[in-house]
């Protein structure tokens, strides 16, 4: 699994320096293409896509909200990470869902923490959660797993688009699936990535943009899952 | 035997009458009669018991049965008052807890007002240095005014470092931060969230301002004091938000301070405020590493574009 990351910066150096950094950290895991003109990057957006934006916050006549706004109008979800020398202005980066900042000079110490956010938040594990249904093989990756309902001897797969059904017992269950899933309830495994809200006795997890569902959590698991969840996901945040 | 009744029911009136002068507020009959009740049954019970060993009843059986009526009786009765004890200090443990949080909100608006008052009296001298300048000018002393400038910018620059957009906030960390420097600690804070988050005040004075007072009073108990540092995060992706704060701590105080580990001052109170908030709080310790960490999901104003 390669990570296709895009540096934009019009200082070559700290562009340079970025990549050597990265390349560092793992030789392997980055495809990295270096821009010094922004409106290059911008045209190239329509016909290539990356993973992971690396972008200076100040450009001669263009901020860097401009070219987030323009990867935000194809790509929701893939982090931004800015380059900046003051935190001042940041703030107002939040709205294109900007992942992270990272002062200048741009060092080990304050790159690599980031990287290893964004690595864990993209979710490289492309393993897969694989079953079989009336003699017919599946196979769901599991980001797109909601969560695991049992219910009786069928377990429920709840995905955003669809439910499906495979027989398989708790245990062989809790050993197949990835740590992104924890046990809130007997017959309940959530994967900690939809979760929106925890209250007393329910989860609620995002369906999809709109809808909701909600889960019980039993008081056996309360505490535990409470933990584990805050756990996972402080690893992305 | 006659005696004994009278003492009892004098004590018992005594009890009551002076009482109920007393209170104001509104009698709980229940809890009275149940009160008044033990004295009378046990004292029939025990005149019961007298009576049956000279014999006027001659009915044993119906002798047991009231006595273990009245015993029943006495052991509800009893339950009943300890479940109203129950309430009445659940009840205290709510109010003391919330009179905490209540006083460190005082604190933090009194702190408010000071920084107030120093920005008025900023503003005043403000308003003689532009007397100075203009008089400097006017005589075309520019050389002295320039330098007179630069002087007034450094005392202002040294005032607040930026912490964040939210201004409470802000005030809030530079007030800590300058406590912590006059202890000779490093605070280092990295904030990164939306403006539109949908916390109160209560937030940062009582949960902020208790998480970095304990870490302070923790790394001022090191002996070492080499790495007087404390890191604070706050930050937000999507929905939710992360406060972390860890410092360096002194691992003997896992033994010294045993009852206090988990429940430091404070900590109860932003414990209650993180759970209002449909928050997850854990604390650990990593290496000698103190970590307390707040998740609060669904944080986003609802977008009412």
């Amino acid at each position: 699994m390669v990570i296709k990351v895009a540096i934009c910066d019009d200082i070559p150096v700290i562009a340079k320096a970025i990549e050597d950094l990265m390349l560092e950290y793992d030789s392997s895991l980055f495809d990295i293409d270096i821009f010094y003109n922004p409106f290059r990057l911008i045209e190239l957006l329509k016909e290539n896509s990356y993973d992971l934006f690396i972008l200076d916050f100040e450009f001669p006549n263009l901020s860097g909200i401009e070219i987030a706004e323009t990867i935000r109008k194809n790509n929701y979800n893939c982090p931004i990470i800015f380059i900046t020398n003051f935190k001042e202005y940041m703030e107002k980066a939040f709205k294109v869902n900007t992942f992270d900042y990272i002062l200048k000079p741009v060092t080990k110490d304050k790159l690599y923490p980031t990287l290893n956010r964004a690595i864990k938040y993209l979710d490289l594990d492309d393993s897969k959660f694989m079953f079989t249904f009336n003699k017919v093989f599946y196979s769901l990756s599991f980001s797109e797993i909601i969560y695991f309902e049992k219910n009786k001897r069928k377990v429920l797969i709840h995905t955003p688009s669809d439910i499906y059904e495979t027989i398989l017992q708790t245990k062989a269950l809790l050993s197949k699936i990835n740590d992104n899933f924890v046990q809130v309830h007997n017959s309940f495994i959530v994967n900690v990535r939809y979760v929106k809200q925890i209250s007393n006795n329910t989860i609620t997890a995002n369906l999809n943009d709109k809808q909701t569902v909600e889960i019980p959590i039993s008081r056996k698991f309360i505490d535990s899952a409470r933990k584990q969840i805050l756990m996972k996901l402080r690893d992305l945040i | 035997m006659a005696i004994i009744l009278k003492l009892m029911a004098v004590s018992v009136f005594k009890i009551i009458f002076p009482r109920k002068s007393k209170l104001k507020r509104p009698l709980n009959v229940f809890l009275l009669m149940t009160l008044i009740s033990i004295p009378i049954i046990s004292i029939c019970m025990l005149s019961t018991a007298v009576i049956s060993e000279i014999h006027i009843i001659n009915q044993p059986n119906f002798i047991f049965i009231l006595i273990a009526t009245f015993i029943i009786y006495m052991n509800l009765c009893i339950l009943y008052l300890y479940i109203t004890l129950g309430n009445f200090y659940e009840k205290l443990e709510k109010t003391k807890t919330q009179k905490k949080v209540f006083e460190s909100e005082l604190k933090f608006f009194k702190q408010l007002k000071d920084s107030q008052s120093k920005l008025y009296s900023m503003k005043h001298d403000l308003k003689n240095q532009y007397v100075v300048l203009l008089g400097m000018l006017s005589q075309g002393d520019t050389a002295g005014a320039e330098k007179y400038l630069q002087n007034s910018i450094q005392t202002i620059e040294h005032i607040d470092y930026y912490f964040t957009n939210n201004y409470v906030l802000n005030y809030l960390l530079n007030e800590k931060k300058s406590i912590a420097e006059r202890n000779g600690i490093t605070l280092n804070v990295k904030s990164f969230f939306s403006e539109m988050i949908k916390l109160d005040t209560d937030i940062f004075a009582v949960v902020l301002g208790n998480l970095i007072d304990n870490s302070i009073n923790a790394v001022l108990r090191l002996f070492n004091s080499k790495e007087k540092e404390i890191s604070l995060l706050i930050k937000q992706l999507d929905n939710n938000l992360l406060i972390e704060i860890s410092n360096v701590f002194d691992t003997a105080e896992l033994q010294t301070r045993k009852n206090r580990r988990f429940e430091g001052i404070g900590i109860k109170n932003v414990k209650r405020i993180v759970e209002e908030y449909g928050g997850i709080y854990n604390q650990w310790i990593q290496d000698n590493q103190y970590i307390v960490s707040i998740l609060l999901l669904n944080v986003n104003e609802k977008e009412d574009e």
